[in-house]
């Protein structure tokens, strides 16, 4: 059992807990204070208050503060992503969790959005399963949620659970630290935003699933078509035997390597059966600070709606850019319009200078000096 | 226009859209005056007084709270329990349960007893459980009746004929049980649990 378990799982998977599914409707509003008595972390989750110091640490590897880098990460990884839980799980557990919950919506992913500009508007485009009471509210954040919200039946939903599983994408169930799961998220890197902090930060976001994936060499027939569907660096191929080779104490238990094996000659265990990894549930991450950072600056008098413009965030090669609303009103719980969204080179240390980015903001808001501090 | 563009939606204008997604302050307040738990409890001392059934007296409130709730709840939608009734809809009735019971039983307690929420414990389609920390009828029971009236609870009528009534108005088969009470355990935990039909 992770700790996610012990704290959630009332002698169950967490996730497999009915426990897990349920929150109120409504609060009982204070004549005229509804806004400001409403704290971040009960209307966002727990993981809002997060939001600062993986800023701060971010930026500080950007600094070559290594310190204070050093530090931010110690903090996030003890205190703060341990209550996140963010866990990985197999298409199967997947499929019990839409069982488990309702009602479920298929939505457009915000990590795609903020991270890479990629708008999914319509239903086939979507990658994201919310869940939980907060999706009958979508409306109240129509800037969030471009395209709307399809809700579907659990079985439409294990549908796109294969569907998305097919693409290469990692399933992973999430709580952001509210206490009830929220939703199903598919990912992939660099996209997601937890798996880009866990692999190129350390930021321990990511928990491994439950299981673990481990190869049948009889039925092993090096057909390679798991290559290139492993995200965590688990898979290998050895080519004197002609098989697969998968690293236990590094798979994250996705069984992505499994579902498209086309003999069946993968199979995912339970990772408590095997007390050398039973225990074994972090992802580490690189911490190796940059030698060289350049400098971005953005004008803010220019670039007033990055979120209708997105062409920094699409043409970076790098992923650089984030933008994510302004969060004095998103916390007033104020519909958002264009205006209300910022971008910033969150990820600047990964930066090679190659200034797509420059070429192609329309309105030439964004400088790149060899060296030099961001904005 | 390229192929993939023709099949997205257009983006959703809120424009003429005034939506509220919370209860109506309105609804909640009346339900507060008429509820008022204080006049309960005078009601509950006579019946003591003159050896009544009081039993029959937090059933009868706990009936009236749900009918008064069901009506009300009804009358006033906000835009939340809209999007609960068409998501119900769209998923042929699926995922009426729970959230349709839960609505009209936060309404009751956001309303009568004049909590700010109510801790969900549980909510899918098999279970709707939910827990009361700080409840002000038993608070009054507690400090106007004996040690032995506040032992059985009998104020428990109260949310069970709460929970049996929205039930049985809105269709739900469903068996209402009170798994934890305030008397034993420091808070009462209820749970509806569907009938296998």
């Amino acid at each position: 059992m992770c700790h996610i378990c012990e704290s959630m799982g009332d002698g169950k998977i967490w996730y497999l807990n009915p426990r897990n599914y349920g929150r109120r409707l409504y609060t009982r509003r204070k004549k005229g204070v509804y806004t400001k008595h409403i704290a971040m972390d009960e209307e966002f989750g727990f993981g809002a208050s997060s939001i600062g110091l993986i800023d701060k640490t971010l930026m500080a590897r950007a600094e070559k503060d290594e310190k204070t880098y050093l530090e931010g990460l110690e903090s996030l990884n003890t205190k703060f992503f341990p209550q996140l839980a963010q866990q990985v799980l197999t298409l199967e557990d997947a499929k019990k969790v839409v069982d488990l919950a309702s009602p479920l919506g298929l939505m457009s992913c915000i990590c795609r959005l903020g991270g890479c500009g990629r708008e999914e508007r319509c239903e086939e485009e979507y990658s994201c399963l919310g869940i939980g009471s907060g999706m009958f509210k979508w409306q109240r954040w129509p800037t969030r949620y471009k395209g709307g919200v399809k809700f579907v039946t659990p079985e439409e939903a294990k549908k796109w659970l294969e569907k998305w599983n097919k693409r290469g994408l990692v399933q992973m169930v999430m709580q952001y630290g509210t206490g009830y799961i929220g939703g199903i998220c598919n990912c992939d890197y660099p996209d997601c935003y937890s798996m880009r902090r866990n692999f190129d930060y350390d930021m321990r976001y990511v928990y491994k699933g439950h299981h673990v994936a481990k190869v049948d060499y009889s039925h092993c027939t090096g057909c390679r078509k798991c290559m290139g569907r492993c995200y965590f660096s688990a898979l290998s191929f050895e080519t004197t035997g002609n098989r697969a080779q998968i690293d236990a104490f590094k798979c994250a238990g996705c069984g992505l390597c499994a579902t498209v094996c086309p003999t069946d000659a993968i199979e995912m265990l339970p990772r408590a059966d095997n007390p050398g990894i039973k225990d074994n549930w972090l992802i580490k991450g690189n911490r190796t600070m940059p030698e060289k950072v350049p400098g971005i600056r953005i004008d803010y008098t220019k670039c007033k709606t990055p979120l209708d413009c997105k062409k920094c965030l699409s043409t970076c090669p790098e992923l650089v850019y984030w933008v994510e609303p302004i969060a004095q009103r998103v916390r007033k719980l104020k519909e958002a319009t264009g205006e209300d969204y910022h971008v910033y080179p969150l990820y600047r240390d990964m930066c090679t200078s190659c200034m797509d980015c420059v070429k192609a903001c329309p309105v030439g808001a964004i400088t790149i000096t060899e060296e030099g501090a961001a904005q | 226009m390229k192929k993939d563009e023709k099949q997205r939606v257009p983006l959703l204008d809120y424009t003429d859209k005034n939506w509220d997604f919370h209860l109506d302050d309105k609804m909640l307040e009346a339900l507060s005056q008429e509820f008022n738990v204080g006049k309960l409890f005078e009601s509950v001392l006579n019946a003591q007084k003159g050896n009544g059934d009081i039993g029959a007296l937090f059933d009868g409130y706990g009936l009236r709270l749900a009918e008064e709730t069901l009506r009300r709840g009804s009358e006033n939608k906000d835009r939340t329990y809209e999007v609960i009734l068409e998501v119900a809809e769209q998923t042929g009735g699926l995922f009426r349960f729970p959230y349709v019971p839960q609505r009209f039983l936060e309404i009751a307690y956001l309303g009568a007893f004049e909590l700010t929420d109510i801790k969900i414990l549980e909510g899918w389609s098999s279970a709707l459980a939910y827990e009361l920390s700080a409840c002000p009828v038993f608070d009054q029971l507690k400090a106007k009746c004996s040690a032995e009236v506040t032992r059985r609870m009998p104020c428990k009528q109260v949310c069970l004929r709460l929970g049996e009534t929205i039930c049985k108005e809105l269709k739900v088969n469903a068996r209402v049980e009170m798994v934890k009470s305030m008397a034993a355990d420091g808070r009462c935990e209820f749970r509806m649990t569907r009938e296998k039909v």
